[in-house]
């Protein structure tokens, strides 16, 4: 893939990054949070692990995955010839909605395995068959470990409520469920205090 | 921090289902004519995608 393109896109998830409330950037910059598109994948992501000589993910899933959260790197990895190619005939404006979603999702993990607590995580699945249908549809169709689902189900409910702030401002949207969006709150500051 | 896995994967598969939560949450179909082109184009190209990955 060309580079000037992985540059594009990674101008989007910038974007999306810039658009996140000031309290949640500022999580992100304490935790030392980066991002990269790689050209080519995922010799880039192994390389990665490389350098800080650690075991890499499963190489299938990795040839697989539209984008990564590596915790010990504390990087956000995006598949840049996937992003490329599934993004295909956007305009720009769509092409953008969708990179941020994809990208509001990984800052979701960042942000879900630094703030919450082993406890919390045990109830993945409890919770995510509170969320809404499609939700439950994208985490239950790849078959999570437990611990997985939860992380996956905060992921999954940051990129829609970052997303809906337009429509929905930052209360309790119509289709969230209570318990879950207080559950959400506990983990991840909603409405941030900046 | 606790329990923290090695690596979080965000499958191909699920990029479509998530830009249409992002464009229909509450699962009523009502897109707009954009947003319902851009999630047709999106699931198309995943569907291609995805064919041809899983052929190779």
């Amino acid at each position: 893939m060309d580079a000037s393109v992985a540059m594009t896109l990674l101008a989007d998830v910038r974007l999306a990054r810039h658009r996140l409330p000031s309290q949640h950037i500022a999580v992100l910059d304490a935790l030392g949070v980066q991002e990269t598109v790689c050209a080519s994948w995922p010799g880039p992501v192994l390389d990665l692990y490389e350098t800080v000589r650690m075991t890499p993910p499963d190489a299938r899933a990795l040839r697989d995955a539209a984008g990564l959260w590596l915790p010990a790197l504390r990087t956000a990895a995006f598949n840049g010839p996937f992003l490329r190619a599934v993004t295909d005939g956007l305009d720009e404006a769509s092409r953008r909605e969708f990179v941020a979603n994809v990208a509001w999702h990984e800052y979701g993990h960042a942000l879900s395995l630094a703030l919450s607590t082993a406890d919390q995580r045990r109830r993945g699945s409890e919770l995510l068959k509170l969320a809404p249908d499609v939700i439950q549809r994208q985490v239950g169709q790849h078959g999570y470990r437990s611990d997985e689902i939860f992380d996956e189900l905060i992921a999954g409910v940051y990129a829609l409520l970052v997303g809906g702030v337009p429509r929905y401002g930052y209360g309790l949207p119509r289709y969230l469920n209570q318990l879950l969006f207080d559950e959400f709150k506990e983990i991840i500051p909603w409405p941030p205090t900046q | 921090m606790t329990d923290t896995p090695a690596f979080a994967v965000l499958p191909q598969e699920q990029v479509g289902l998530l830009f249409r939560a992002a464009l229909d949450p509450e699962g009523k179909g009502d897109l707009s004519e954009r947003d319902a082109a851009a999630l047709a184009r999106v699931e198309q190209n995943l569907a291609a995608i995805l064919a041809e990955r899983d052929s190779a």
